[in-house]
């Protein structure tokens, strides 16, 4: 703490030359750590920065790593009674999981909404945000009401739509009375994957609005002019200019609703109870239920590893693809 | 300009975010633990913390009413008493917490959770820790206390809040079908033919509604005195199979097929979907639903809401069963092991002060969980309690006409949890996909014998 205290009494120290941006390193100072820069006269940047990464450090080291490192290894264990009694099985989990044949059927299950909940939301909220962005009398309103379903957790609209789809007195089918259909939404499987992909969707939309409409007010005004200009269409306009200089948001918002889509989507999952007939039971489900209905945490935490290995392939491919893709002003 | 409406949206975004995460993780309501200090407790005193997994009022009712007033009353012993989530994670969390400093003292735990309670480990039973009588058996209703009796025929743990499944009637609808609300049916076809009645009397858009739940399952089971796992319950010795293809269980799904083939359950569809028959009922939509008498006070508020006048009824069963009676349900308080003598005794003390007549008594009235002491059921009764309220009496009847057998016990099975999903996919496959009920039912029961086989096979292996 005292080392603090010392540096604090030389606010008007220069700072040291801690950044090489923007001139080439040599390669030898590439091996060198942070820490082991030289000292300085009045403070040292290593030390520094140790300090102001140790908080950060000790909270994503309790919270995020020990947990990770612990879930792989219950991975190996058949435990059982909560905890209570864990017998090494190696393996096991991972076998099973693998030889079991409904295993695959969660997967495409999983894999099918994912993608059309990412593809869905992040597509409506490109759509909306375009629209938000025209001038039109009370833009602002609509843009707030748009954003509010991100108010909502996930637990909760899923509850809300049970209520609005209810086939016996939902808002939905009230609506559809006129036209003579009354689907009933939780008896078929594809009809109950709707919903669950509509809830999602409407779930997931505010929070990629709130990231395309502030990238939509960065976007440089003289390229889109320049576009008038050249009497480029709206669609033109869109396609060619707007949509390129957002491309850094989108992949953004890929990557998240991607760990949103496969993640969060738990909520409306338990909601729905999986059913009918498994047809909303993804893999986040099946893992939780396993994890604290069933007790079998050990097969649960060999589940979260495969998800997660997954899931990180996933968003690995798509930065790599990004990269080449994106284009930065 | 443009930065300042960035940073704008983006801190807006970070708040709501803030809040939605809030709103999903106060479901465990393990923030507001209170600490002993807080209760008033001084030094020397003995504080005994109990966990549980009853929220909203009830929640209130045990910190006001029960918790708060027993330290009162009681010198040197304060109880903090905390709601810690479901049922499920009021388990998990005691067996992490069993062994440390931060162990509770009396844990309440849902009646499915009686055989993994007990393979836990954490807890001892009543009968051995309670060397001075301080609870005596007798003095709970048998049909009640018999749930929670183990091998040796005596209290593993204690009864407190307890309920069954009766069945709900708007008399209004009853008599506009020309139906006597005071006859209501009580066997299968009897029901059949009353829906019929209301279907054509066109009082109502269907005529019954339930939730799809496997507690009703088991409970008309049980009323045919059928078993659901073999070795009686898996009272007489662990249970190694679901009787999942027995006759009763077969009764009972072809009775729904044919309940939901005919249009007379009105049902969304939606797993363990409890507000479904609820709203049913409040919106006139129909004339019967099958629900826990834990329900009574919402029904009796959303019919009067309705101008209509509510009815209660004994469960239906099949035309040729004879009524065996109901399975409780609910939950029961446990000690953990390896606290302190006199913490021990303490403990014991405060449950049997919990179900003693008055608490018992106030418990009922405000919860609709039926009383568990027989000294209560007499003393509501000479206050005229039952008179005046005809429908919290019925599943206390139901219960009075009990005979406990194994049947009536309930069955212990370490994976009831899952096995209850298992029976629902059974279910699921009869009313939507039209599939046999016997041929569910004997399909699903070869997955819940796996998953017995497997926990048994685990626990033998600790």
């Amino acid at each position: 703490m005292a080392h603090v205290e010392d540096n604090s009494g030389a606010p008007a120290t220069p700072a040291p030359p801690t950044s090489d941006a923007g001139r080439p390193r040599p390669r030898k100072a590439r091996r060198v750590s942070a820490f082991a820069q030289p000292h300085t006269a009045t403070f040292s940047p290593g030390r520094t920065a140790f300090w102001f990464l140790l908080p950060t450090a000790v909270v994503l080291a309790l919270f995020l790593y020990y947990p990770m490192l612990r879930t792989v290894a219950l991975s190996l264990f058949s435990v059982r009674f909560y905890g209570q009694q864990q017998r090494f099985s190696g393996l096991e989990n991972y076998v099973r999981l693998v030889t079991d044949p409904a295993s695959y059927g969660s997967i495409v299950r999983t894999v099918v909404i994912s993608g059309i909940v990412i593809v869905g939301s992040i597509g409506i909220a490109l759509f909306l945000a375009a629209l938000l962005n025209q001038r039109i009398r009370g833009a602002r309103m609509y843009r707030l009401m748009l954003i509010w379903p991100l108010a909502m957790s996930t637990a909760i609209s899923g509850i809300v739509f049970l209520v609005i789809f209810n086939p016996n007195f939902g808002l939905v089918n009230s609506a559809l009375e006129p036209f003579g259909i009354q689907p009933e939404w939780f008896r078929d499987r594809t009809l109950a994957q709707i919903v669950m992909i509509i809830a999602l969707i409407w779930n997931r939309v505010g929070y990629n609005l709130v990231f395309y409409t502030a990238a939509y007010q960065t976007l440089p005004t003289d390229t889109l002019e320049a576009a008038l200009v050249d009497g480029a269409s709206p669609w033109q306009r869109f396609r060619h200019v707007t949509f390129p200089l957002l491309s850094p948001m989108t992949l953004f918002l890929l990557v998240t609703s991607t760990v949103f889509a496969f993640f969060d989507a738990y909520a409306i999952a338990e909601v729905f109870g999986g059913g009918p007939l498994d047809a909303t039971s993804i893999l986040i489900f099946e893992l939780t239920e396993n994890a604290f209905r069933n007790d079998r945490i050990g097969l649960a935490a060999a589940q979260s590893v495969l998800l997660f290995a997954a899931v990180a392939y996933i968003t690995t491919v798509q930065l790599r693809q990004g990269r080449r893709r994106v284009t930065y002003q | 300009m443009r930065t300042t409406k960035v940073l704008t949206a983006g801190a807006a975004a970070a708040l709501l975010l803030a809040a939605c995460g809030d709103s999903a993780t106060d479901q465990s309501g393990t923030a507001d633990d209170a600490n002993a200090e807080d209760l008033g407790a001084e030094e020397d005193d003995i504080v005994l913390t109990f966990w549980h997994g009853l929220g909203g009022d009830n929640e209130e009712f045990i910190n006001d009413e029960l918790a708060a007033k027993y330290s009162e009353e009681t010198d040197g012993v304060v109880v903090n008493a905390q709601m810690r989530g479901t049922y499920n994670e009021v388990l998990d969390q005691s067996i992490v917490a069993a062994g440390t400093d931060e162990a509770p003292h009396i844990v309440q735990l849902y009646e499915i959770g009686v055989q993994l309670a007990r393979d836990s480990g954490i807890f001892a039973p009543i009968h051995e820790l309670d060397t001075e009588g301080i609870i005596d058996p007798d003095d709970y209703v048998p049909a009640v206390s018999s749930y929670y009796t183990d091998e040796t025929g005596d209290l593993y743990s204690a009864p407190w809040n307890s309920s069954n499944p009766i069945v709900y009637i708007n008399r209004d609808l009853f008599e506009e079908a020309g139906l006597d609300p005071d006859d209501p049916p009580e066997r299968f076809s009897e029901v059949l033919d009353a829906c019929e009645q209301i279907m054509d009397a066109g009082v109502s858009d269907a005529c019954f509604g339930m939730p799809i739940h496997s507690w009703f399952f088991e409970q008309t089971v049980a009323q045919q005195g059928g078993l659901l796992a073999n070795n009686d319950n898996g009272r007489s010795g662990r249970a190694t199979e679901v009787l999942l293809d027995s006759p009763e269980a077969v009764n009972v799904l072809e009775f729904w097929q044919e309940m939901d083939e005919r249009g007379y359950w009105l049902t969304s569809g939606a797993r363990e979907d409890w507000d479904d028959p609820r709203t049913l009922m409040a919106n006139g939509q129909i004339a019967m639903a099958m629900d826990s008498t834990a329900a009574v006070g919402t029904y009796e508020a959303s019919l009067e809401e309705l101008g209509n006048e509510l009815g209660t009824a004994f469960m239906p069963i099949p035309d040729d069963a004879e009524r065996h009676g109901t399975v409780i349900g609910g939950a029961s308080l446990y000690i953990l092991d390896g606290h302190s003598e006199e913490e021990t005794q303490a403990a014991l003390e405060f449950v049997n002060w919990l179900s003693e007549e008055q608490q018992d008594i106030a418990w009922h009235q405000f919860t609709g969980y039926f009383p568990v002491r027989s000294d209560t059921n007499e003393a509501l009764d000479a206050e005229g309690w039952w008179d005046e309220n005809p429908n919290f009496a019925t599943a206390v009847q139901q219960l009075e006409e009990t005979t406990v057998t194994p049947a009536t016990q309930g069955a212990v099975m370490g994976p009831f949890p899952e096995i209850r999903e298992i029976v629902l996919d059974a279910v699921e496959e009869t009313l939507f996909e039209g599939t046999d009920p016997a041929d569910a039912l004997s399909a699903n029961k070869e997955r819940a014998d796996a998953a017995l086989e497997e926990y048994n096979a685990d626990v033998e292996g600790s």
